[in-house]
Parts: C-alpha cells; structure tokens; sequence
C-alpha cells in the first residue's frame, strides 16, 4: 500500500509539471490549448532520442523544453497572425506534431533501458549512495523539483511581463488599451506553457523508460482534470495558492487513476477504460461544481437584498 | 493636439448591412481642449473615439496626435498617448487581478514590460497616494481583487489607470451612462477634477445635454457619422439645452429635406 501511494505520488508530481503549464494557458490565459497533446510526446520524443544517441539525461531536459516551447510558438502564431481560433489552432499543432515526432523517433516507440546502457534522470539519482531508500528518496527530489518550478512560475506571473499575460487572459480590451501586446504576450504565455508540458514529457519518459506515440492521447483533459481537481479541492485566490491546488489536483487525479487501475478489475473496468474515466471525471466533477455554485447563488441572493 | 482630416468609416463594406459610421470628419482640437461630444443612438461618436484609438481602421483620412500620424499604429502603440475610460465599468480594469495590479499595467503604459517584479514597494506607496485623491476609500485596499468593488469605484480606477502614465488625450464614452446618479455625480466631479489638474485634452461623448454644456469649452453634436454642430466660446454659453435640441431637430429636418428632394 506504502509503494503504491508513493508511486501514485511520483508520477502526479510529474504529471504537476504538465498541469502547471495547462494552468497557464487555460486559466491564466483563457486559451483552451490542445497542443499539449502533441508538445508532450514531443518532450518525450526529444529526450529519447537524444538518451538514446547518448546524450545526458539531464542536457535533453532543455532540448524538450526549448522544443515545446517551439510548438506553443507555432499555435500562438495561428492564433494572433493568421487569425484562427484558439482550438482549432491548438488542433493543429497537435496533428502537425504527430508526424514530427514520429519523424523524431524514426519509429513509433523508443524504450530506454539499462541493460542497454542507456541513462535517465532517474537511473542516475539512484546511483547516489544515501541513508534514504530510492522509493523516499526519488518522490523527494521530484517534489523539490516541482515546488521550484512552482515558486518560478509565481514569480514570473508577478513580473511587468507575467502581468500583461494576465491581464491579456483577463480582458484582452483593458490590456490593448493599457499599451500591452496582446499578440506578444499570448505568444508568450503558450510558448512557457508548452515548454512546461514537454518537459514534463521528458521526465515522464525517462521515469517510466520509453517514449510512444500515442502517449499524449488526451493529456490536454489530464492537465485540465488536475486543474480543475484542485480548484475544487482547495479554491485559491492568489496566484501562489492557485498554483499550489494544481499540483494538489495533479497528485490527487494521478492516485485517483492508479487507484482505478489497481481495484477497477472488481467492477469490470480494463486498463484501456482509462481515457473514459478521465472523461467521465472531469464531467462530474465540472456538473458538480455548477451544482454547487447554483445553490450557493440562491442564499446568497437573499442576504443581499 | 488632436487633427483629424476627412475621416471615414463604413462597417459591413459591399454588403447588405453597410453601415457608414462616419463621413468625412473634420476636427482639431487644441491642448488642453474639453470637448464633449453629443448625438443620438448610431450617430457615430462612439466610432470616432474607437477610431482614434486604433481599435479598428477607418475607410479613409488622417489623425494626427500631437503632431505624429497615428493612422498605421496598432491600438496597443497609440495607447501610451491615449487615456480611454469606457462606458461599462467591466471594460477598463481586470477584475482577477488586484487594484494595485491594475494599477502597475497602466503605469508600465509607456514603458517597456520587463522580467522585473512589477508592484515595488516605491510603487505601492505612490498607488496609494494616487488613490487617495479619488477619496473612495480604496488606498486601504490595495491587495482586494478588483471584481469586489462596485461600478463606481471600477469607474473611478479606471479614471486614475487612464490618466496614471499622463496621456496626451483622454476619451470618455459615456463614462457615467451605466451608473446610479449620485455615483454618476461623483465620478463626474473625479473626471473634472482630474482633467483640470493634469490640463488634459479631453473629447468626453455623453447623452445628458445638460452635462455637454456644463463640462468642458466646446460641444460638437454628431448625427449619422457628421459632425453637425461645433461650438464654443459665447455662442455656446448662450445656448441651453432646449436651443440644442432645436438646432439637433432643425439639422434633421433640413437632412430630411435633402433626402426628399433626392428621391423626386
């Protein structure tokens, strides 16, 4: 029960890293993006095949990212210049990635494997002799990485810059009037946010030691489910607090599925019934959340007046 | 200040809909000008403002604002030179975002946005200051989330965000229509107050004739995208509301004429 907590930890904290970069398109930006389906094999894809040519585990990390952030450019740039809707400009990427990663991989799967002597992130933290055993150790340096990321993503959503990315996602008019570069900084706002989700990719494909095609399938609802988990859960105001539920959410949403796959086979569920409890999830918990709120509204109304 | 030549708009251009918004304006405005602007529904003065602010293109003609030709520049590029204060109170601020918040965007106006944090303490001191002026309270209240204040008090912010970065030109759209009158009243007094304390150049489009007399030193009256009237000095301290709404149903029915005689 301990390793099987522990293990559903160790990849929602990882699965953090992609909510925290849907967060800052969906919520911060209000641009429901769907390349996240297509920049996280893309991060994968690029950290595995550059492990497996050789290179550092930890010199691919920025590769992914730099390539993620180069897909959020493209989607941002349908957007703004050629004037297309924000899904279907997410869609497009996505499907224009799905060839470009295949193109990356040279084949539909790649698997990382130390008999091969191929290195991860992972393979190399576990190298280091400490008092701490691995299955304490690993979730532990996952959880200083992620809070890291989650303090620089607070920061920079106070700078003068992450402020006109907010206010762009608030009201794009109040903005444009107010001198910011709509276009910029939602460019801007897409390419972190990708560049986020493929890193979480590469982490997730060094962890579980192979990167596949089809590993993307329906992560934009993952992301959107640990958002919105959290949201639910906790209700932050400030961005530091909001920034923290997700990666509660994530946590929580990746027990939640091992917890389904683990005991599922009692009430008929497959494996490949995944992606339709994820669905299903978000369903109910956004119908529960619209439930909640119309009979919050109804007392409420009646203190006013 | 302000130099606008033969200026035009047409929404909707070839089609079944086409609308001209506005026909060959013509208007100057000096420093330090207050012009308000009055008109029925669809005479165009809400065009006009949102054309010289760039939010669309117009047809045809020049605007000049403070000598520089505006006419290529994207809203976001004429906005440093531009205060706008909209007609719902929902429009001119950010309501996720906090009043000092709102406050750092508009005074990073005419700056360059940076990888630096944007509310310093220096910063806040002088929002709070700022505040203080609008008597409402709100310097006390810094951190609150701007969808927690009322429409009055969003109004007057974005009366401060609009004049914080000292613009050359300040556009009012019915800035008081969506408020109770006595919030109406207070945010109007604001906006004189304001505007004589910083000489702004103002054009200010209202629907209360009275008020267009009473503010400013000029009133232009647009009807179907001209601009029909332009007075100031005597002639329109002379003037009360009824002589307004007169010359208004005179020029119309003059309008109405024309078109007569174009149809026989």
């Amino acid at each position: 029960m301990v390793s099987f907590i522990l293990h559903g930890i160790e990849e929602g904290l990882l699965f953090a890293i992609l909510a925290l970069g849907v967060y800052i398109s969906f919520r911060v930006l209000d641009f429901p993006d769907l390349s996240v389906d297509g920049s996280y094999p893309l991060g994968a894809a690029v950290a595995a095949i550059m492990i497996f040519k050789g290179l550092n585990p930890f010199l691919v990390l920025p590769l992914s990212i730099l390539a993620g952030a180069l897909a959020g450019l493209l989607t941002g740039v349908l957007h703004t210049r050629l004037k297309i809707t924000p899904l279907l400009a997410g869609i497009l990427t996505m499907i224009c990635l799905y060839s470009i990663n295949l193109r990356i991989m040279g084949r539909p799967n790649i698997s990382l494997s130390p008999y091969l002597g191929h290195k991860t992130v992972i393979s190399i933290l576990k190298e280091i002799n400490l008092p701490l055993e691995d299955r304490y150790f690993i979730p532990l340096i996952f959880l200083l990485v992620v809070i890291a990321l989650k303090l620089l993503v607070d920061l920079f959503l106070h700078t003068e810059l992450g402020l006109a990315i907010r206010s762009t996602g608030d009201n794009e008019q109040m903005s444009r009037a107010n001198s910011v570069n709509t276009d910029t900084t939602k460019i801007i706002g897409l390419s972190l946010s990708n560049g986020m989700v493929a890193l979480s990719g590469a982490l997730f494909a060094q962890y579980q030691g192979f990167a596949d095609i089809s590993m993307g399938i329906g992560m934009i609802i993952a992301g959107l489910a640990s958002v919105i988990i959290g949201g639910a859960l906790i209700r932050g105001r400030t961005v530091g607090m909001i920034t923290f539920e997700v990666i509660i959410g994530a946590i929580a949403y990746r027990l939640a599925i091992a917890a389904a796959l683990k005991w599922g086979y009692n009430f008929g569920f497959k494996p490949t019934d995944l992606k339709l409890l994820t669905g299903l999830l978000v369903i109910l918990i956004l119908s529960f959340l619209i439930l909640k709120t119309k009979m919050e509204l109804k007392p409420l109304r009646i203190i006013k007046r | 200040m302000l130099k606008i030549n033969h200026l035009s708009k047409v929404f909707f251009k070839g089609s079944a809909n086409e609308n001209v918004a506005l026909q060959e304006i013509n208007l100057y405005v000096p420093r330090s000008d207050f012009v308000t602007i009055v008109g029925s529904n669809g005479a165009g003065k809400t065009t006009l403002l949102n054309v010289i602010s760039g939010v669309f293109p117009p047809e045809e003609g020049k605007i000049e604002i403070d000598g520089q030709d505006v006419i290529k520049l994207p809203e976001y590029k004429r906005a440093p030179s531009i205060g706008r204060v909209f007609q719902d109170p929902l429009e001119g601020t950010a309501a996720s975002l906090t009043i000092e918040e709102n406050l750092a965007i508009a005074s990073l106006k005419n700056k360059k946005r940076r990888l630096r944090l944007a509310i310093t303490r220096k910063k806040r001191k002088e929002f709070r200051r700022k505040l203080k002026t609008l008597g409402l309270g709100l310097e006390d209240r810094l951190r609150e989330k701007v969808s927690l204040l009322s429409g009055g008090q969003r109004q007057a912010l974005t009366i401060l965000m609009a004049t914080l970065a000292e613009p050359e030109l300040l556009l009012l759209d019915e800035h008081t229509a969506s408020l109770d009158p006595k919030t109406a009243q207070k945010i109007i007094h604001l906006t004189k107050e304001i505007v004589a304390r910083n000489s702004l150049t103002t054009l200010m489009v209202t629907h209360n004739m009275e008020e267009a007399l009473k503010f400013g030193n000029r009133t232009i009256m647009m009807h179907e995208g001209r601009i029909i009237l332009d007075i100031s000095g005597k002639e329109r301290a002379k003037m009360s509301v009824n002589d307004l709404l007169d010359k208004f149903s005179e020029v119309k029915k003059e309008k109405l004429v024309e078109d007569k005689m174009l149809l026989i």
